[in-house]
């Protein structure tokens, strides 16, 4: 089917080979970026933000190199801001209003709710349209009404079931994002498993709630322990401030824990979604995998947030450049050199607006290639 | 001058090896197997370095080389007639003494930024709203404070009429003076004291009229909590919480949602040192009373050293709280009274 179409013009027998992904970038380097970057943002009131988010795209996808090479970030930074300008008014007017007469408030959220799934139509598009691999650009050919089918009426329907819908979400919300992909005219095509959505899920809810009721559990014992231990803390008035750093030790413990825990289940998803969609994700020719680990992924998480509390957050480019280049030397992609011959350069008419890219940006969708 | 680079046509995804040329005429020539391609300088893009990534070209036609060699690129770039003020970020980007020297401007700009413009925008945002926001931030508090740390006032009624008729002479010129309400109370666990909420309640409390041994002290107390309402403190203390904590979030939000929870932690440490300026604002509108009164600031400062040996640890760490404080106001009164 495709791969005719791709490979064998001259009927020769096709040789593509693994390649992994290769991040060239390094945080030292990275550092200097980012501090321009603040600093600029901050001398210019916000305004160079958008350069800012374009320098920083536009580093990693230059360093992220696969046989020969790289992606390109080519979002018009002007673009960008007139997005944030957007959004800077939009939640102005939502602040102000909401302080003169409350119910606008509601009137204003309820009005960002409808935008909501137009503005992730918008953003896929945006983020597809402004990357490229060896000058050709990719394309999202979603439609706008299936992101109002996806994350509007299924959000809906999901919570009826009281969320016994969501790994299906999930797994059709992929679908969107990767069926709609095209690279010139390479399409993308997910043949994801349902089952395999439902299986991550429920692991990681199931692991979840026994380390949440396990938690619980060690924490009352530690608290009735401590009481029959020391009872004279619990008595005498006295020792309201040793009981008091007792307590407050205590609290901050178990906010580490739940923390702890909040961070697994997200953790888990990312890596088995991830590897999953990754596999069963095609390109036109190309195919994908990606061998992420859960154990690394948790030692990156924990070391960088650890380092970037310990170092009042300049640990921060070097956690970024970590974390991508991990992640992107995890998958790797099957092609050969004649597969490139053959991509050619999509129709690109339409003007893709910006105010979805600067929404991303706030949200922290989880798009594009997962990463 | 002659090097070496990758060309791609933005037609497919092949990467053509090229060999490019270019001349004091400003011609550059890309040749290749297949390519043999011919520009003027003025028709090329010359896009800012970015890190020690490659250097690119970008051709008119849609086209584009990647090339690597330094030297190359700093003789175009020297011809290169439409220079982006990128060029100059890259070049601030690529110097650790320019890094350095950033990260110290921007730590300078955060200080001032929390220290002035914070307090700055949250006194201007506290003017422009309806004065009815600081009744709606003031909420229940009278009530939560009446069943947690007040007992009804056992002072004598009269007493308590003579103080209030002063107290209502006080703000009959004000604007908002319809909103003020003068409350007594008793309270042991906060022994003398007085408080203002945003709302215009004040509350004064059965010790504190004790402690004070000439009528002048109560009204000097009166007249600093008048002036937290009148300067909507409160308010403005709030909008300052509110801008410190998004200013916070906003830098640590750049690293992910786990650390951002952390930035309730600075909020509250850095808040705590803005209500300084703001009781010695009151207390200079205190003394300005006594002044217009015909008398000294000494009822404010005796009730202020009385105030403090009387009650070491105040609760709300309202009229007073440390040492070095109650040194730097008694200074401040007395300046006044020397102007
Ligand atoms: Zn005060």
């Amino acid at each position: 089917m495709d791969l005719e179409a791709f490979g064998g013009t001259e009927g020769a027998t096709r040789n593509p080979t693994w390649e992994s992904l290769k991040f060239n970038g390094d945080g030292a380097e990275f550092f200097g970026i980012w501090i321009v970057n603040l600093f600029l943002t901050i001398l210019t009131f916000g305004i160079y933000a958008a350069w800012a988010k374009v320098r920083t795209n536009q580093y990693f996808y230059a360093n992220t190199e696969y046989k020969g090479g790289t992606l390109e970030y080519l979002a018009d930074p002007v673009k960008i801001l007139i997005g944030n300008l957007i959004i800077v008014a939009f939640v102005g007017i939502y602040l102000f209003s909401g302080y003169l007469v409350p119910a606008i408030g509601v009137v204003v959220i309820l009005a960002f709710g409808l935008f909501y799934p137009f503005l992730i139509y918008k953003t896929l598009r945006f983020r597809a349209r402004h990357t490229a691999y060896r000058n050709i650009r990719f394309k999202f050919s979603g439609k706008c009404g299936k992101a109002y089918t996806l994350y509007m009426g299924y959000m809906i329907l999901n919570a009826l079931s009281g969320g016994l819908l969501f790994p299906y979400v999930a797994y059709r919300q992929k679908g969107y994002h990767y069926n709609n992909l095209h690279y010139g005219n390479a399409d993308g095509q997910f043949k994801g498993d349902v089952g395999f959505f439902y299986k991550a899920y429920g692991i990681a809810f199931v692991v979840s709630l026994l380390l949440f009721i396990a938690g619980v559990v060690l924490v009352m014992v530690l608290l009735m322990g401590l009481g029959i231990a020391f009872p004279e803390l619990v008595e005498n008035p006295e020792n309201e401030v040793v009981a008091g750093i007792v307590l407050a030790t205590i609290g901050i413990g178990i906010y580490l824990g739940f923390l702890f825990i909040s961070t697994l289940f997200p953790l888990y998803i990312f890596k088995e979604i991830t590897n999953h969609t990754m596999e069963r994700f095609t390109l036109g020719p190309f195919h994908f995998r990606s061998h992420l680990e859960f154990k690394k992924l948790l030692m990156i998480r924990l070391t960088n947030t650890s380092l970037i509390v310990l170092t009042l957050g300049l640990y921060t480019p070097w956690a970024k450049v970590r974390r991508y280049k991990y992640i992107a030397e995890c998958i790797e992609m099957l092609s050969e050199e004649r597969d490139f011959d053959e991509i050619s350069a999509a129709d690109m008419r339409g003007e893709v607006e910006s105010v979805g890219e600067a929404a991303a940006d706030i949200f922290d969708f989880d798009i594009g290639f997962g990463l | 001058m002659i090097f070496e680079g990758k060309y791609m046509d933005g037609k497919s995804a092949a990467i053509r090896p090229v060999t490019l040329h270019f001349d004091l005429q400003h011609v550059v020539k890309i040749q290749g197997e297949g390519t043999d391609l011919e520009y003027h300088m003025r028709e090329i893009d010359l896009p800012a370095p970015l890190g020690r990534t490659r250097f690119i070209m970008n051709l008119p036609d849609g086209g584009r080389v990647e090339f690597t060699d330094e030297k190359a690129h700093r003789a175009l770039h020297r011809l290169d007639l439409d220079k982006s003020g990128m060029d100059i970020v890259h070049w601030i980007e690529s110097r650790w003494a320019m890094v350095i020297g950033c990260l110290f401007g921007m730590a300078g700009a955060v200080v001032l930024f929390f220290w002035l413009g914070i307090p700055l925008m949250a006194k201007s945002a506290a003017y422009s709203l309806p004065a009815d926001v600081n009744i709606a931030i003031t909420g229940k508090a009278m009530e939560i404070l009446d069943t947690e740390y007040f007992a009804p006032s056992g002072l004598a009624l009269e007493r308590q009429q003579g103080i209030r008729d002063q107290f209502r002479s006080m703000v009959a010129d004000l604007e908002n003076w319809d909103h003020y309400q003068l409350e007594f109370r008793s309270s042991e666990r906060i022994g003398a004291n007085a408080l203002a909420l945003p709302s215009g309640t004040i509350v004064i409390t059965d010790a504190l009229i004790e402690l004070a041994e000439q009528d002048d002290e109560i009204f000097a107390v009166l007249a600093h909590e008048i002036a937290h309402v009148e300067y909507r403190h409160g308010l403005q203390s709030v909008l300052q919480d509110v801008g410190v904590f998004v200013l916070i979030s906003i830098m640590i939000g750049d690293v992910g949602v786990t650390t951002s929870i952390v930035a309730a932690l600075p909020t509250l440490l850095v808040t705590s040192g803005y209500s300084r300026h703001f009781e010695e604002e009151a207390d200079t509108y205190a003394a300005e009373w006594l002044l217009a009164q015909g008398k000294t600031t000494e009822p404010m400062q005796s009730i202020l050293i009385k105030l403090s040996e009387n009650n070491p640890e105040a609760p709300f760490g309202e009229v007073l709280s440390s040492h070095p404080e109650l040194e730097s106001r008694i200074k401040n009164l007395q300046r006044i009274d020397t102007r």
